[in-house]
């Protein structure tokens, strides 16, 4: 839990106590429902910190709840739904704790089976994100040089954007650039889809597919995007030689997909001739 | 619209028609236009008072012809006027060449998508009688930010304890608004001080200038994010700290000779971040904000919300030292 979840937990808990505390014991309904109001940090609790933090809330509330057998001489109903609600504060705690621990082991299990690549590489899908510059032709070779000759299928991912009225005067040089960009890039990726092929990768194992961007969009979310949307196994991408500013100022696609791809991520890093920065 | 129509209109509003006035719907040749001329925009005239300058930056600034500031002959509301000059342009940013454009397109999808969201100006576009893109933009009556800050006659150590709190408590609310047109997957353009207005009307600061733009595809919000803690700097600063002032300033002899080059803005290497070592009584907390756009900085910020929250924490700090004597 952290510090924010924490403080909530402590506020919830003593926030129930107190008003349980200053309710008058005439109000035999109100104290019923303050019973159970217990069991909102409990289940809070157990819910961000597992099975052991759920135990251990039950026992706080239960500690923090026993005036409540001492100072209200009641009926012996009411004395007995207090030892109820205090079974019912532990069960809580057990059963939504085992809950997260369960659901947080699956997620794991799932991320751990997904990094099993089989070893040769065959049958691998793989995703090769595609940048304008020259290290995506280095990029081609080198992979090329390592996994042809295989049976894997690669698709190779162009992000472009479709809308450069913005770059321009008026909206007909916006759309002659952009479809003389469609071409050049369209040349460009059938060079490279030449050379996967040439290395030994099926023909009809290699794909081209051209994403689409509106608006102000990281080129990295439409990669996650479509990692999430196809079933790979890996994603291969140039990484370029960047100074810290560099860095800072234009982002970098590799660095954001190593954080949040959920496969295996391999980048190709280039010389900075070859990084000349992509477009 | 004739021009006895118009004649009649500037009289009604207590204005005289000059003998030279032109009356237009064409607006292209914006350097042509002059105050006193009337430009007809979807049948609304408007009367120009005076070509714009940039705010603060001294009287001697070239005027700026394509903003016009007007008056609505029908409301008698003063319009800001802004005429279709595009330009692409490379600015060096950090040793790095930065291609960047005025749009008008840009500028009127932004106006369009923050219609409503009071820490913007507010205005549409219109296209004038050739297809020119017009923006016709509501007056903000008030100071610039930088002005705002500019005109505190105060030692640095003064205005941190009785300025400081107040104008970056003032300010957070429009700073994290371009986290608004982010969501909307656009860009500001143009952070800069003296792009926020403090609106004396609706006291609050609002920005102004939405038509620059500039595509980096990995980092969309990139140039956004630089302004932000620039503005951040020079507010916390009591305006930008360059080496040659550091240098020149008696008051920092001591200390010029520790300036580290990471004590610098990671992207220019002379706007000094590192405010805390000239001005020590700086909290921690808010120098780190700073910090974060310098050459320690090993993490960057990907938001303006990360920022803001930063910063909001922050002010925390000024609580205790501000004292409004
Ligand atoms: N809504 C407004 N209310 C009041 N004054 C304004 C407004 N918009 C612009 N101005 C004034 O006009 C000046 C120029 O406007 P603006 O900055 O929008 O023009 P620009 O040509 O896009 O500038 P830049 O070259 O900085 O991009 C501003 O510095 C400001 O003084």
């Amino acid at each position: 839990m952290n510090r924010k979840q924490i403080s909530i937990a402590i506020i919830m808990m003593f926030g129930v106590a107190v008003f349980h505390f200053f309710i008058p014991r005439d109000f035999l309904s109100l104290h019923i429902l303050f019973r159970l109001l217990y069991l909102v940090p409990i289940a809070y609790i157990a819910l961000y910190s597992g099975r052991k933090g759920g135990v251990l809330a039950a026992i706080t509330m239960t500690i923090i709840f026993l005036p409540h057998f001492f100072m209200d001489r009641t009926t012996q109903d009411f004395t007995a739904g207090n030892i109820a609600a205090v079974i019912l504060f532990h069960i809580t705690g057990f059963f939504v704790g085992s809950f997260r621990d369960s659901s947080e082991r699956v997620v794991i299990n799932q991320q751990q089976q997904h990094v099993v690549v089989p070893s040769t590489g065959e049958g691998c899908n793989i995703l090769f994100y595609i940048d304008n510059s020259p290290l995506s032709i280095a990029s081609a070779e080198w992979f090329g040089a390592y996994f042809g000759g295989r049976d894997i299928a690669v698709t190779l991912l162009w992000v472009y954007n479709e809308d450069e009225s913005e770059k321009f005067a008026s909206q007909e040089p916006a759309d002659e650039y952009v479809s003389q960009q469609g071409n050049e890039t369209a040349a460009f990726l059938d060079e490279l889809r030449d050379m996967l092929i040439d290395s030994g990768i099926p023909r009809e194992s290699v794909l081209i597919k051209n994403v689409a961007v509106t608006g102000k969009v990281p080129v990295s979310d439409k990669i996650l995007e479509e990692l999430k949307d196809g079933n790979y196994d890996l994603l291969l991408l140039s990484k370029h030689q960047q100074t810290k500013a560099q860095e800072f100022l234009f982002g970098d696609v590799p660095i954001r997909l190593l954080r949040e791809a959920s496969i295996p991520v391999l980048s190709v890093k280039g010389t900075p001739e070859e990084s000349s920065s992509p477009s | 619209m004739n021009k006895n129509e118009v004649e009649a209109l500037i009289t009604e509003r207590g204005r005289k028609s000059s003998a030279r006035m032109r009356i237009v719907d064409d607006t292209s040749d914006f350097m042509a236009l002059n105050p006193g001329d009337v430009m007809v925009l979807n049948d609304n005239p408007y009367l120009i008072t005076r070509n714009e300058k940039e705010s603060g930056f001294g009287q001697d600034d070239d005027p700026k012809f394509w903003v016009k500031r007007t008056i609505s002959l029908l409301t008698g509301e003063i319009k800001i006027v802004k005429l279709v000059f595009f330009e692409e342009f490379v600015q060096e940013v950090g040793g790095y060449k930065i291609h960047f454009y005025r749009s008008p397109i840009k500028e009127a999808r932004v106006l369009e998508a923050v219609r409503g969201h009071s820490l913007f100006m507010h205005g549409f576009d219109v296209n004038d009688n050739v297809g020119n893109n017009v923006r016709i933009i509501d007056f903000i009556r008030g100071p610039s930010l930088n002005k705002l800050v500019g005109n505190c006659n105060m030692s640095h150590e003064h205005y941190f304890h009785s300025r400081l709190l107040e104008i970056l408590t003032g300010v957070c609310d429009c700073l994290q608004s371009l986290s608004y047109l982010h969501e909307n997957g656009l860009v500001h353009g143009d952070v800069r001080w003296d792009h926020i207005l403090y609106d004396r009307d609706q006291k609050r600061y609002r920005w102004i200038d939405f038509d620059y733009n500039y595509d980096f595809p990995e980092n969309p919000f990139g140039m956004d994010l630089i302004g932000l803690g620039e503005i951040i700097t020079c507010i916390v600063g009591m305006g930008g700290c360059f080496y040659s002032d550091v240098k020149a300033n008696p008051m920092f002899k001591g200390v010029v000779d520790q300036l580290q080059p990471e004590d610098f803005s990671i992207l220019e290497q002379n706007r000094l971040m590192n405010l805390r070592k000239i001005y020590p009584y700086i909290p921690e907390r808010l120098n780190n904000v700073l910090l974060h756009f310098s050459g320690y900085a090993t993490v960057f910020y990907e938001s303006v919300d990360e920022v803001l929250n930063d910063l909001r924490d922050a002010l925390g700090d000024l609580e205790g030292v501000s004292n409004t004597n």
